[in-house]
């Protein structure tokens, strides 16, 4: 069983939402010397618990000036994730603009996450702390994770969570559109779903 | 009258032999090489053997003078002659020569042997007939599975004589546009939607998929086909190009002030007045392949061909990756691919640059919408939006 989700990745410009997209979806052997054209789009391919989940990450212009037109990347988006970055106030607060937007202007219920990004960077120079944005996303119904786009270990279980997620809230529904053929399907096995909770807060 | 010489075929050598029989005699021959085998004659053209080639099974030369030659049928033949060597290379010659061929030959008699899968459900003879003639041709030219199964797809859709085709004919017979151009897409995306489904459902896709299976003889694995994917680029073209007349007019009606204020565009100055990047990065004889690409759109929304849209645009979008790779831009975020994809956009001077969107945003599937095209689709808008606005 195959389905497809479109994850939208929002955020202010220079939080680190292509890193992110880049550092998860790089490709296990790909060495960072040879040059490979990274795109901003890319898919991710998951299997849990036997069943192959696609997620469709979608980065987005950050810029002021194309914040008007910003609608159109978001709808139909299964689900998003809000990033911030933890040494800038106003990318904090941008965040929450565009959990307004988000319910105000998708269909159904997007499933959520806030990433509180460049967690690598000194605490010194973290203006969020990490009650302040757990709260925030508790408030509204989002899940919370501390991230280093440096640090793959620090994505995985937020894209995990959103996948599982997706299965849950969806079930098999997108699956109707994509009967492939089994004989030659391939599955590319990811990395340890065991639970690492990371900087998960529940 | 045919001279026995011409009787016994094209010849491609002769060689002066002297054979030693079973009871060790020896006897002068002349050794024939022509398109159908090989002839032992005894001088001047008495046949005392003909062996076609399948029957050699092996030539050995034993010495500088001597040869044999080992059949399936029969016992050896004992050759002697000075110039061994040389008439057991070139028989070899000849004789892989000859395989080679039949081997082929071989191959299409087994293509055209090799089981039938049976037929989906609900065709006519005379689609069958045809399928199976084009199937035939498919498995000589080695096309591709997609290309097969769409095949067994179309003559689901297009045969008439069915419930499938015929409501299919009815709809585009029956079709009326709505009141705008959103309206009228989300209906014809509505339609190809039900059918998709109730084909996907209902009719046998398991039949679709044994058609994959190709004897292990013709060697390449097959890629994975999605049958979604066959079914949706089949249904496409089956609905939506019969539809390009009323749909095109409706487009014009429409677009037409905003299409012609992007076209206004492809003056250089203008385009790189729209950029909000380094001008450094902008370097218009980097973007050719870009704009060449892009510029294939007009074309494929005059004939409703989503195939040749998203194959433009997505050549586009290819294009502007690789030249940022090229000017050592290893990683392109968004914020850096709208601005250049504005730009590409503005230098195409696309003259329907809002319609191709309205087709590509209405009539995508959901699956695409979500995927990779939906992604540049999107980013398209975004910057068509943005050209827009600088109009004012």
């Amino acid at each position: 069983m195959v389905s497809e989700y479109k994850l939208v990745l929002l955020g202010e410009g220079a939080v680190g939402k292509t890193s992110i997209l880049l550092q998860y979806t790089k490709r296990k052997f790909e060495s960072d010397h040879i040059m490979t054209i990274q795109a901003s789009f890319r898919s991710k391919v998951l299997n849990i618990a036997d069943q192959t989940i696609t997620l469709n990450l979608w980065d987005t212009a950050g810029q002021e000036k194309f914040h008007s037109l910003a609608l159109v990347y978001y709808r139909d988006a299964n689900a998003a994730v809000l990033v911030y970055d933890v040494t800038d106030r106003d990318s904090f607060d941008r965040v929450q603009n565009w959990v307004q937007e988000l319910v105000k202007n998708v269909d159904g219920k997007p499933i959520l996450a806030i990433a509180a990004n460049k967690t690598d960077l000194p605490k010194s120079q973290h203006v969020i702390s990490s009650e302040e944005g757990r709260e925030y996303a508790e408030k509204v119904g989002a899940q919370f994770f501390e991230t280093s786009a440096k640090d793959v270990d620090t994505l995985n279980p937020m894209f995990l969570h959103i996948a599982k997620n997706l299965q849950q809230q969806h079930g098999g529904r997108n699956s109707t559109e994509n009967v492939r053929s089994t004989r030659t399907l391939k599955i590319e096995d990811d990395s340890a779903p065991e639970a690492s909770t990371g900087g998960c807060g529940c | 009258m045919e001279s026995p010489r011409q009787q016994h075929g094209c010849t491609f050598a002769e060689y002066e032999v002297r054979k030693t029989n079973l009871r060790g005699r020896k006897q002068e021959r002349l050794l024939r090489i022509t398109d159908s085998g090989l002839f032992n004659l005894k001088k001047p053209d008495v046949v005392k053997r003909h062996i076609p080639f399948t029957d050699i099974k092996q030539i050995t030369l034993v010495d500088t003078h001597h040869f044999t030659i080992t059949f399936h049928s029969l016992h050896d033949y004992n050759y002697e002659a000075p110039t061994s060597a040389v008439i057991v290379r070139e028989l070899r010659t000849y004789l892989e020569q000859h395989t080679d061929t039949e081997n082929s030959q071989r191959a299409i008699e087994m293509a055209q042997r090799s089981p039938k899968p049976p037929p989906p459900l609900g065709i006519s003879d005379e689609a069958r007939i045809a399928l199976q003639r084009r199937r035939k041709l498919e498995q000589l030219t080695g096309s591709c599975e997609d290309t097969r199964i769409g095949l067994e797809v179309d003559a689901l859709v297009y045969d008439r004589t069915q419930d499938l085709g015929f409501t299919i004919k009815a709809y585009i017979s029956n079709f009326k546009p709505g009141a705008s151009f959103s309206e009228t897409g989300a209906a014809v995306r509505r339609f190809i939607d039900q059918v998709k489904r109730h084909i996907l459902t209902n009719c046998d896709t398991d039949a679709l998929r044994q058609y994959q299976i190709v004897p292990e003889q013709f060697g390449t694995p097959v890629a994975p086909v999605a049958i979604a994917d066959v079914v949706e680029r089949s249904l496409f073209s089956a609905i939506v190009h019969p539809l390009t007349n009323p749909l095109n007019a409706q487009l014009v009606c429409e677009f037409e002030t905003q299409d012609r204020a992007i076209r206004a565009f492809g003056d250089v100055a203008i385009a790189q007045e729209a950029m909000d990047v380094a001008a450094t990065m902008i370097d218009p004889a980097g973007y050719a392949t870009a704009v060449t690409a892009m510029r294939r759109l007009d074309g494929a929304l005059n004939g409703m061909d989503a195939a040749l849209m998203r194959g433009a645009l997505l050549d586009a979008v290819r294009a502007i990756y690789t030249r940022a790779a090229a000017i050592g831009m290893q990683n392109v975020s968004a914020d850096e691919f709208l601005p250049v994809l504005t730009f590409v956009i503005a230098r195409s001077g696309l003259s329907r640059a809002m319609s191709a969107h309205a087709v590509l945003d209405t009539l995508l599937s959901d699956v695409d919408r979500r995927g990779e095209i939906g992604y540049y689709v999107t980013v398209y808008q975004t910057a068509l939006g943005h050209l827009l606005s600088l109009t004012g």
